[in-house]
């Protein structure tokens, strides 16, 4: 499933990144610390999280993400919103909470790492 | 008796991989004595590899200031040289702050100011020890240049500074209590990267010197917003990551003389000191 087909289905809006709408999602990771997601997430991974600075960009790239969703309705900060465009990493931002955003994922069949 | 000081002590250099490439440790000097600072510290993100050389900067800079005021001086007045050169020094000096600005392993920002470089060389030994395994990649999350203090030499610092280090907030604070140094949390105001954002509150219990809020809010506002943060002594500086930022947000301190010792105090009200926020 690409991240295009998630956005549409589950009604989340691209923030940025809209070139990389196309990126086939391969598994799914929730959290909120960078330590974690930089140990823990797999290449190819839809992120779930509510931070909103520039290091949720970076990271991204740094791992190969195929999306970011910022869940909770928050506002992705201007800076991230240029990183992202500049670098090609999609960005979707629902109102959904983190844990709804997240079931609403795994209904969809994106699974994470057991 | 007490002086007023106009310190900015939240300023990046070109080792933090988000500043600009022209936050270089002499740039920064002349910056700050153009906006009229009379302190600055130094805080890159998990790093203090440009405090050594802003100081000797700034040590220059006093020289040559001091060497054109004594000319100044002694041509108006018939007085001693070495008089002339004495007054003029102590006129013309910017203190640089020994800082580093720290990521805690619950990925909130705290200040760290050390009462000099050797108490510096032994906290950033910690630092070192606590930092995310890995290299930086330039490409993600930018640059990272020191300077040498002596030859001006610049190099690439290839540790991820970017990425969290594995102190946890109470070892940082028991760590640079010890050595003499004052820990303030960063831009509480902020939802990123800041102890409440992180935590949703200042816990109790810890030996903070006081608070900084950003140079996005006005200290009523703040309070308006975080009363519970009502305790602390509060100061604003910059965060600045390019020239143009330093000194944007600043604030006067009435104290002894610039050291760590007397920020804390005058954050905390002791004797007639405070801290003023402009």
């Amino acid at each position: 499933m690409t991240v295009s087909e998630i956005a549409s289905v589950l009604g989340m809006t691209c923030v940025a990144g809209r070139e990389a709408m196309d990126r086939e999602v391969t598994s799914g990771y929730a959290s909120d610390l960078l330590s974690d997601v930089m140990g823990h997430a797999p290449e190819g991974a839809i992120w779930v999280t509510s931070q909103i600075h520039q290091n949720v960009v970076a990271v991204a790239l740094l791992l190969n993400l195929s999306a970011v969703v910022i869940a909770g309705g928050l506002e992705l900060m201007e800076d991230a919103i240029v990183k992202a465009d500049a670098r090609s990493m999609a960005m979707l931002a629902t109102p959904m909470s983190a844990f709804e955003a997240v079931g609403r994922l795994y209904q969809l069949g994106v699974r994470g790492e057991v | 008796m007490l002086g007023a000081w106009t310190a900015d002590l939240h300023v990046h250099t070109f080792l933090s991989p988000c500043a600009s490439r022209d936050m270089s440790p002499g740039a920064i000097v002349n910056r700050c004595r153009e906006v009229g600072l009379g302190i600055v510290a130094i805080t890159d993100h998990n790093a203090s590899g440009n405090v050594a050389r802003t100081m000797a900067e700034a040590e220059a800079e006093a020289e040559d200031q001091a060497a054109k005021a004594t000319q100044a001086i002694q041509a108006t007045r018939s007085i001693q040289a070495g008089d002339a050169a004495q007054t003029a020094r102590s006129e013309s000096g910017l203190v640089v702050i020994p800082g580093m600005e720290v990521c805690t392993r619950e990925e909130l920002h705290l200040l760290t100011l050390l009462p000099d470089l050797a108490g510096m060389a032994q906290w950033e030994a910690v630092v070192r020890r606590s930092l995310t395994p890995g290299v930086n990649v330039p490409e993600v999350f930018g640059e990272q240049w020191t300077q040498d203090a002596r030859t001006g030499v610049i190099s690439s610092e290839t540790a991820l500074l970017a990425a969290p280090t594995s102190l946890m907030l109470e070892e940082v604070v028991r760590e640079v209590t010890a050595l003499g140094g004052a820990c303030i949390p960063a831009h509480v105001d902020r939802p990123s990267f800041s102890i409440i954002g992180q935590l949703g509150f200042v816990p109790e219990g810890l030996n903070l010197a006081g608070l900084e809020i950003s140079r996005a809010i006005r200290r009523e506002q703040a309070l308006a917003r975080m009363p519970h943060i009502s305790g602390y002594g509060l100061m604003s500086s910059s965060d600045a990551h390019s020239l143009g930022e330093i000194g944007l947000g600043c604030s006067l301190f009435w104290i002894r003389e610039p050291t760590v010792a007397e920020i804390v105090l005058a954050l905390r009200g002791a004797e007639g000191r405070r801290v003023e926020i402009e």
